[in-house]
């Protein structure tokens, strides 16, 4: 039987052998040439002390598999972490194009395989079905088929046309930040949620190693009276770690709004290779830990980050 | 804002189904059926109906009985506790009924086909099976095209109608289920994939009240043709959460129709009735069966 | 104040090719002029065809289907989007991408970092004569889908000649036709784009290859100056119009009630 080289090995990787760790343990649990898939959508609830703490180990090779992806795949390029990603978007909004990822591109040391924003979804619940294909009909007289190889056309066997089969996503890890988790490993999702939650959701169950970033770890029984929040139940999930604010500086739903400021200064600071690095030698790899990072914004500053809890 | 309501009474609704139709029903074995709504196309005999389902049983059963089924496509059809289906039996085994029996992940990849705008969805639990052999129409079996991996390709279902039995709604069809429930349903795949969608609810709600609690709207108007109220629509079967199932009434539908004969003296006696209102009027109305059912205990 | 702006101009011109009933998608995200091209035109435009003629249009916004535009969130932050109310808040992302798929949306807004005389778009990459790498761009987000299953995407964008070129480097989305490849071979449910409503002038597509066309100049604007704002030359409608302005109310409204603030024609 034919099996294509360009699809992604499953690779199973030991679980931790207890559900709560440290950020550096969770980080660990990524090796050298993963395939992560990040949580989070665009610039919003990204697992970012996560992120900083793989660019602390000095991860490499990193292939992301995203769907609208921004600073968390940016951030991982300007750090040499990054050797692909797999997306429909990497930008920054409101605050411009991502230019890390945008300098790396151009230069050829970074690839960026383009899906449409539907289909990178549809890749997600390609893995979560166990499908080793998701058939499309609507790629014709695109340039995507023309530069991305990972998608290939056949004929549908029930009606004879054209079809376009794509990969699915396949990620190896899966890191999300969410608000609360037991120690037992249940994730709570808030009722009302928007892109980047719901997202989450169907990001998580597309691989067995779930790591979960949260804002508090509560009890078992806060959990059980709110059954109904709990979405990623313990069995669904690898590890979970407590990291306040540990989305910074993307906002996390009902906890913190996006840090204005710091987004401008991330940008201003990825502006060359050189500025990029001084910005990670002074809030990534300058910083010990997510505590530390912390620390270093400053108990003022994220107190103004707090959102007055609507949900 | 939604300014086009869409509340229309359960003749309106049923006499939009022509003769011959494909109509996929919701619900799943014991809840949600949308018994009222067969009641109703059998009091109008609409027949020649071809069904699409994931576990069915009591409508279908009614319209076997009614002589109005012609074809099945389900992943069950039966009164679970209460046995099998009797009138869809006799009719299927006397050739009157064809059935295309098909596997849950199997017709959940069917409708989700339908859902995406795509001609099929490939599965892998139908290999080897001789479901995968009764109609070339529905399945081919095919290899993934990058791995050679074989694959079932289950063809879309592309009803003609949709009929779906929830719980609330306001007056543009936004239809709501309840937060916490029991989450064995396909109901929403199945509205998803429809092309025509008709929703009978337990009662229909001001649109205030569902802007209170967007999230809670599990099929939005902008699938929704047309909205009916009909308390206990499911009826004899749970609408979970507003009312269970009730037994005495399923068993006797069961005993009813172990003959034709007495399949049809129950059609007689409970649907040709004139109206869903009378239907429930033969349990004693729908306050007595509230009561029966312990609703609001 | 002038009678009325530009942006009012077009808001006025995107609201008439709404139908009561329509489903409208808009996007999120962006800043500046991107902003008001994909998200404050089409929200405005959304509002003055509820006023009007299409009081049962309704739009999709991140997760929110028919969210009440009269009661926009004061913060464009997270919460304030969550707590918006609407009619419907989508628990699955699988349910949007579906209501694409099933083609259940009406209009749609592009814009692009290039458009042709087919309505081929690209937000993807600039490339040199080559064909080699030279500029990267956002990715191709949900613009293929858009051309493919949307009722009547409308193009919204600013004439320029460096936007409006004769072949775009990279089609991200399939217009009418590229090179002597026709959109029928592809058995795409929808029609293409219907429009492409510019600063200067409104356009369609028309005739047999589907070629943008100029259907109607704002008022003021000469023919030459709109060509000389393309990289390629439009047909021209033989009825040749001119772009109807807003009607005094439409602007008052506007003004007073739909954005006062200018949160959504920012610039």
């Amino acid at each position: 039987m034919a099996s294509a080289s360009f699809l992604p090995p499953r690779r199973t990787i030991p679980f931790p052998d207890r559900k709560v760790v440290t950020m550096a343990e969770a980080a660990s649990l990524v090796p050298d040439g993963a395939r992560v898939a990040i949580g989070g959508f665009a610039n919003y609830q990204r697992p970012m002390a996560f992120v900083r703490e793989l660019v602390r180990q000095r991860r490499r090779d990193l292939t992301v598999v995203g769907t609208v992806s921004g600073i968390e795949v940016d951030m991982l390029a300007g750090a040499g972490a990054l050797k692909k990603v797999e997306t429909s978007y990497v930008g920054l909004e409101k605050y411009g194009l991502a230019r890390n990822i945008r300098r790396r591109n151009e230069a050829g040391t970074v690839e960026i395989v383009d899906y449409p924003e539907v289909l990178s979804f549809d890749r997600f619940r390609a893995s979560r079905e166990n499908l080793t294909f998701w058939p499309s009909a609507y790629l014709g007289g695109t340039d995507i088929l023309t530069h991305n190889p990972d998608i290939k056309a056949f004929d549908c066997p029930l009606t004879g046309r054209k079809l376009y089969a794509v990969p699915p996503a396949d990620p190896e890890v899966v890191v999300i930040h969410a608000g609360a988790a037991d120690e037992a490993g249940n994730v709570l999702w808030p009722s009302r949620r928007l892109m980047p939650q719901e997202l989450d959701l169907d990001t998580a169950q597309s691989a067995e190693m779930v790591i979960v970033t949260v804002e508090k770890i509560v009890s078992n029984q806060f959990v059980r009276r709110n059954p109904t929040l709990n979405m990623l139940p313990a069995y669904r999930t690898a590890a979970i770690v407590e990291a306040p604010c540990g989305a910074h500086p993307t906002p996390t739903l009902g906890r913190f709004v996006i840090d204005d400021a710091h987004m401008q200064a991330y940008v201003a600071a990825s502006a060359s290779d050189e500025a990029f690095d001084a910005y990670l030698d002074e809030w990534v790899r300058g910083t010990a830990d997510h505590a530390a990072y912390l620390e270093k914004l400053g108990a003022a500053h994220v107190m103004r980050l707090q959102e007055i809890a609507t949900i | 804002m939604p300014s086009r309501e869409k509340v229309v009474s359960l003749r309106d609704a049923a006499a939009r189904i022509p003769p011959g139709a494909r109509v996929a029903f919701g619900g799943n074995i014991m809840r949600r059926q949308v018994n009222a709504f067969a009641r109703e196309l059998i009091r109008q005999r609409i027949g020649d109906l071809t069904i699409y389902s994931f576990a069915g049983g009591f409508a279908v059963d009614m319209l076997a009985a009614a002589g109005l089924l012609k074809r099945y496509e389900g992943v069950y059809a039966g009164l679970f506790w209460h046995g099998l289906a009797p009138s869809f039996r006799r009719g299927v085994e006397a050739g009157a009924i064809e059935v295309r029996d098909y596997s849950e992940s199997a017709q959940v990849a069917r409708f989700q086909a339908a859902c995406n705008g795509n001609s099929f969805m490939p599965i892998r639990a139908l290999l080897g099976t001789d479901m995968a052999k009764q109609d070339p129409e529905i399945t081919v079996e095919m290899t993934c095209p990058f791995t050679g991996r074989s694959y079932t390709a289950m063809r879309a279902i592309e009803p003609d109608f949709t009929v779906i039995h929830g719980y609330t709604a306001d007056a543009y069809g936004n239809v709501q289920w309840p937060l916490a429930r029991d989450a064995d349903d396909v109901d929403q795949i199945i509205a998803r994939g429809s092309n025509r969608l008709i929703v009978t609810v337990e009662r229909i709600v001001p649109h205030e009240e569902v802007k209170a609690n967007p999230h809670l709207t599990y099929i939005p108007s902008q699938w929704v043709e047309a909205v009916v109220e009909v308390p206990f629509g499911a009826h004899p079967l749970a609408c979970d959460t507003v009312h269970d199932e009730d037994e005495e009434a399923i068993r006797a539908y069961a005993a009813a129709g172990r003959t034709a004969a007495g399949a049809a003296d129950y059609l007689d006696k409970y649907v040709h009735v004139g109206s869903h209102e009378a239907y429930l009027d033969a349990f004693g109305g729908l306050a007595a069966l509230k009561a029966r059912l312990g609703v609001g205990r | 104040m002038s009678a009325y702006t530009t942006n009012e101009l077009m808001a006025a011109a995107i609201a008439r090719e709404i139908e009561d009933g329509d489903l409208i998608f808009v996007g999120v995200g962006t800043a500046g002029r991107a902003f008001t091209l994909a998200v404050g035109l089409p929200v405005v435009a959304s509002r003055i065809a509820q006023a009007s003629h299409a009081p049962d249009a309704s739009i999709y916004w991140g997760n929110l289907l028919t969210p009440d535009l009269s009661r926009m969130p004061e913060a464009w932050l997270q919460d304030a989007f969550t707590t918006w109310p609407c009619a419907a808040q989508l628990q699955e992302t699988s349910q949007k991408i579906d209501m694409l798929g099933k083609a259940r949306f009406d209009i749609s807004f592009e814009s692009a970092a290039q458009v042709d005389r087919y309505g081929n778009l690209n937000i993807t990459r600039l490339d040199r004569p080559d064909g080699s790498l030279k500029t990267r761009l956002v990715g191709c987000l949900a613009q293929p889908e858009h051309l493919a299953f949307v009722r009547k995407p409308i193009i919204v964008m600013d004439l320029d000649p460096r936007r409006f070129v004769p072949d775009v480097d990279y089609v991200t989305s399939f217009g009418y036709r590229r090179g002597g490849t026709r959109r029928e071979q592809y058995a795409l449910p929808g029609p293409g784009p219907q429009r492409v409503v510019t600063d200067k002038a409104v356009f369609d597509f028309a005739g047999e290859d589907n070629v943008m066309r100029v259907r109607s100049l704002h008022p003021g604007v000469t023919l030459d100056e709109v060509t000389a704002a393309m990289g390629f030359a439009p047909a021209v409608a033989p009825d040749l119009a001119e772009t109807p302005p807003p009607a005094a109310e439409t602007v008052e409204l506007v003004r007073t009630v739909i954005d006062p603030d200018k949160k959504l024609l920012r610039v």
